[in-house]
This record gives structure tokens, sequence and C-alpha cells, in this order.
């Protein structure tokens, strides 16, 4: 298997990994302050940059990824909406833009105290067209590869619905992980960290409540489940469809040379080691001592699994 | 006028005089390819490489039968390269052939994974999708200049036929109706009606898929685009909202009713 060779190797893993997670992060943080009532407004906006950091990450290997690098403003003249990838394009642009100028809000905000009540109704709106941008950009990450003539990849309609729920799971993890940096790094004096703080946001803007990380962890709990079972529903319609090329891919993957890859490195290490040590600690406070190592631990493993499936199912159909 | 390129394969000797007569043409290196236990040489497609002819080796009433398939663009009438490319740079000529316009391309590769004949590569130095393009490429086309593609004016044996589409779906049909009286009742005209029809069509003395490797019912790549897009904002939209749910609001609603028990 010549990994190397292959037309989406690893820049597209990444992207599609990081543009999913900021879509992820962003949908997270959002619906977990609207449905706290709107108490979870520095966890809302440590996804917002956070994410810019990924999408940001994901435009520079999209980019990359290209043949002609010099040549990537194409994309930006043209509108193809029966193109997926110029669809992509346009989502992921959309989205950098509306998250870029809620940050910019926020600190005009920090600066300018006038500014506050008018830049707090600005960025409420854009909250909600950045929720719908951040559906569009998990979705498209999957529609992208399956929109192809790759029987692995287009033989069911699965395959957006696992990318859209391993985005949200790693988005998920994400923020566990930043949260879990930024509440550390509170605790630290470390100067330069505090003064880049002390510049743009008030320090306590970015303290994240343990309860927050939490109830975060619990949702980690209950999005796991969810992509086992869609990749186990995944993994069934692939067999049953009878498509030839389609099974040598799952049996790659399941069975063959990836195999090793796809039960200890992404099921067993990415999705149930997680499962479980989270699980077993369900009623109890994560965010210090050892328990915030274990989460920490967990949650960066399920982070690294969303990485990893993606490389699996890219290699896998292009095998 | 709707143009084509007919290829009989009855007629094929695979002494590849079109390979390089479209590597002569385009100007097309030479690759530097190694034995892998066939005659077919390059083992596949690539940026510098738009035609190969493919041999296959075949069982059939207890003899083995050495047969001859040209592999190269077939020039769909309904081409997913076309509709998937980001930038609009692959489009159809008034003689209804598939081109890359290189000036526009970006090398994204969308092309490579959408073409149900794996036919688009994209050639690593000069970062750019690349495929047979019927002999019209800018600078190199031959079509403008009232001459054939150059794989069909170097044919030897009559194997490819260049001309208006209808008279070859005509001719291509007689040849199948003589083969299926002499003895090959699978005989078929290859892209007479796939994919709305194929400028390349291929005159086949046997099943398309089980002998020749080709899709019995190609498809579109965007065929069932709007399910898949459905498949991943029901999920985003409905089923990861769950977790959200369950732990922030239900815990909020649970405390906020306790906290009205407690204040009664």
């Amino acid at each position: 298997m010549n990994i190397g060779g292959m037309e989406w190797g690893v820049t597209l893993w990444i992207d599609l990994w990081a543009a999913g997670m900021a879509g992820g992060a962003f949908l997270t943080a959002f619906l977990a302050d609207k449905f706290s009532g709107g108490k979870l407004k520095n966890l809302f906006k440590l996804a917002v940059c956070t994410g810019i950091i990924l999408a940001l990450i994901g435009v520079a290997l999209l980019l990359s990824h290209l043949g002609n690098i010099l040549w990537f403003w194409h994309m930006f003249v043209t509108f193809r909406p029966e193109s997926v990838l110029s669809l992509g394009g346009w989502i992921l642009s959309g989205w950098l833009m509306v998250a870029g100028i809620m940050l910019v809000l926020w600190l005009a905000s920090h600066y300018i105290r006038s500014l506050k009540p008018l830049a707090d109704k600005a960025t409420s709106i854009l909250s909600w067209v950045g929720f719908v941008m951040s559906i569009l950009l998990m979705s498209y990450t999957g529609v992208l590869i399956s929109a192809s003539t790759q029987p692995f990849w287009a033989v069911t309609p699965m395959l957006p619905a696992v990318f859209v729920v391993s985005a949200i799971t790693s988005g998920v993890a994400w923020l566990i992980v930043v949260s879990l940096i930024v509440n550390w790094l509170n605790r630290t004096n470390i100067r330069p960290y505090h003064w880049v703080i002390e510049q743009f946001f008030d320090e306590s803007g970015w303290q994240i409540e343990s309860s927050a990380i939490a109830k975060l962890a619990k949702s980690l709990v209950i999005a796991i489940i969810i992509e086992l079972i869609v990749i186990a529903l995944f993994i069934l319609w692939l067999s049953a469809s009878g498509s030839p090329a389609a099974t040598d891919g799952l049996a790659l993957l399941t069975g063959g040379e990836l195999s090793l890859w796809f039960w200890v490195g992404l099921i067993a290490a990415g999705l149930v080691a997680p499962l479980i040590m989270l699980g077993m600690n369900l009623k109890k406070d994560y965010s210090t001592g050892i328990l915030a190592g274990i989460t920490f631990s967990s949650a960066g493993l399920v982070v690294l699994g969303g990485l990893l499936i993606r490389a699996l199912l890219l290699i896998a159909g292009q095998a | 006028m709707s143009k084509a390129i007919l290829f009989d394969l009855t007629k094929c000797t695979a002494c590849r005089a079109c390979q390089v007569a479209c590597k002569q043409w385009n100007e097309h290196k030479g690759e530097e390819t190694s034995n892998w236990g066939s005659y077919e040489n390059p083992r596949e497609l690539s940026g510098e490489t738009w035609i190969k002819m493919r041999f296959i080796e075949v069982e059939r009433e207890g003899k083995l039968d050495w047969l001859f398939l040209r592999r190269s663009c077939l020039h769909c009438e309904e081409a997913s390269c076309a509709i998937v490319c980001p930038v609009g740079a692959i489009f159809k000529t008034d003689e209804g052939f598939v081109h890359i316009d290189q000036d526009w391309c970006i090398g994204c590769g969308t092309c490579t994974q959408a073409c149900p004949f794996n036919v688009p590569h994209i050639d690593h130095h000069a970062g750019l999708a690349m495929k047979c393009s019927a002999c019209t490429s800018v600078g190199y086309n031959r079509l403008a200049d009232g001459k054939k593609p150059a794989c069909v004016t170097t044919c030897p044996t009559g194997a490819l036929e260049y001309g208006d589409r209808d008279e070859l779906v005509a001719k291509g049909r007689a040849v199948v109706d003589k083969l299926k009286a002499n003895g090959h009742p699978k005989a078929y005209l290859y892209g007479e009606n796939e994919l709305g029809g194929l400028h390349v069509m291929y005159v086949l003395d046997d099943s398309p898929s089980a002998i020749y490797g080709l899709p019995d019912d190609p498809k579109v790549a965007t065929s069932d685009v709007v399910g898949k897009w459905l498949s991943g904002l029901v999920t985003a939209g409905v089923l990861t909202a769950l977790p959200f749910w369950l732990v922030f609001k239900r815990k909020q609603d649970l405390a906020s009713q306790s906290g009205k028990k407690g204040g009664a």
C-alpha cells in the first residue's frame, strides 16, 4: 500500500480534522451556553478563539494540498454549488469571517467599554450564524469525500454522518483539553501568557469553571457512545452494500493492513478507553488533581482518534 | 456536431502505436517503469501518460484469450470531473470532448476522486490535473486544423475511428450485431448510453464488468449528493444536540425546578 502516492494524503487528513474540530468546538460551546442559560460565555469565547486557529491550520493545509498553490484565488472568484469543494471553500471562509468578526467585537468592547452593548447584540446574532455555519462546515468535510466514485466512500450515505459525529466528539474533547490548559496557565506565573491575556481580555474571562468541564466530560461520554454506534452502522451498511470494492476497503480497515490502527488505535485507544476512564468518574470533580490528568488524557486521546479516523477512512478509500 | 472515437476491440493488436503517438504529439516524457509481470507498460495512467493499453488474460470455454482494451478518458456527456471541479476548469468542447483548462486548474485533485473510470491524474511536476483532451489542448489542437486525434491517425489496423458520434454509434451497433451472430452473445457497445453517452465508445466482445472491469452502470459522483448533505446535516442537527441537551439543559431545568420547590 503506497500511502505517500495517494492523491488525498496527510495534508487533507489534517485539514478535514482541524476544520471539522473547529466546527465541532463552536457548536459544542454554543449549545452548552444556550442550554445553560447563557452562563458559559467564557467557554464560548475559548471555542471561537481556538477554533479560528484550527480553521486557519485547515485553510493552510488545504492550500498546501493544491498542486498549484499560487492559483488558490481561482476558488474565490468562482462559486459552483454543485462542486462540494467549491461550497466547502466558501463555507470555511464564511465560518472564519463570522468567528473573526466576533473576536474583533470582543476585543473592541474590551478597549472601548461604550461599545459593549452593541457588540454583545452583534455577537449574539453572529453566534447563531456561526452555529449554522459550523453544522455546514462539519458536514462538508464528510460530503466532500463521499461525493466521489470511490465505492468505499460513496456506496453509503453514512460517511458524512461519521464525519459529523467525529467532529463533534473531537470538538468536545478539544474544548476540555484547552479549558484544562487555560486553567492551568492561569495558576502559573508565566508572564508572557498573562501579559497577552491582559492586553486582550479580562483575566477572569479565561477561567473555565470546573462544573463546565465536568459537564463537557459527561457530554463527551454520550458523544463517544453515539460515535461508536454510528461507526458500527457505517460498517454494517458497507458490508451489506454488495459492492466488491467497498467490501475490499472494509476488509482492509477491519481485518487487513489497517486493522491494528483501526481496532487498537481508533476504537480501543481513541474511543473505548476514554469512555471507560471518563465513565468511571462521572460523579466526581474532573478539573483538579489526578482526575484532571485522567480527563485531560482521555480528551487528548479522543482528539487524536478524530485525526486517526479521517486518516484511516481516506487511506481505505484510495487503497 | 457531436464527435466521438470508436474503439473496436476485435481489430486491436495492442501494438501501442496510439500510446506512442499520444506521447509524441503532446510532448510527454517516457516514464521509468519496472516489470510487474505483464506486457502492460506503464502500469497506470498518469499526468504524463494519457493512453495505455490494458492486457487482459481470461479463460473462456476452456481456452485462454488475451484481450486488449484502450484505457484513456472516455469523455462522458455527464462528466463527473467537470461537475466537481471547484473552479470550473473542466469543460466540454463543441465536439463533446472533456477538456481541462491548464491555465485555470488549481491541482486540487477532486476530479481524480470523482471519475468513475479513474482517468485524471495529478502531474506533480506541473501541479495540475491531466488527462486525454482528444487532441484539443491549446497549441496542440489537431481537431481545429481538421485533423483526427493523433491516436486515431496512427492506428495501423483501424481499431480506432474518429467521426460523427451518430455514425459511429450505428457502426458500433453493426459490429456488435455481427459479434453476437458469431458466438459472442454478450457483445456490447459500451458508451452508447452510459453517463448520457460517452464520446469514446468501445465495441466489446463480452461483458463490460466481468471481463473488462468497466462499471456496468457508472454514475455521476454527485448523483446522490443531496442525500449525503442531509445525512450530515440531520446528524449534526438532531443526533448530536442530544448530549448537550441531556447534560446542560436538563440539569438546568432540574435545578430551576428544585429551586422553585425549595422556594415554595
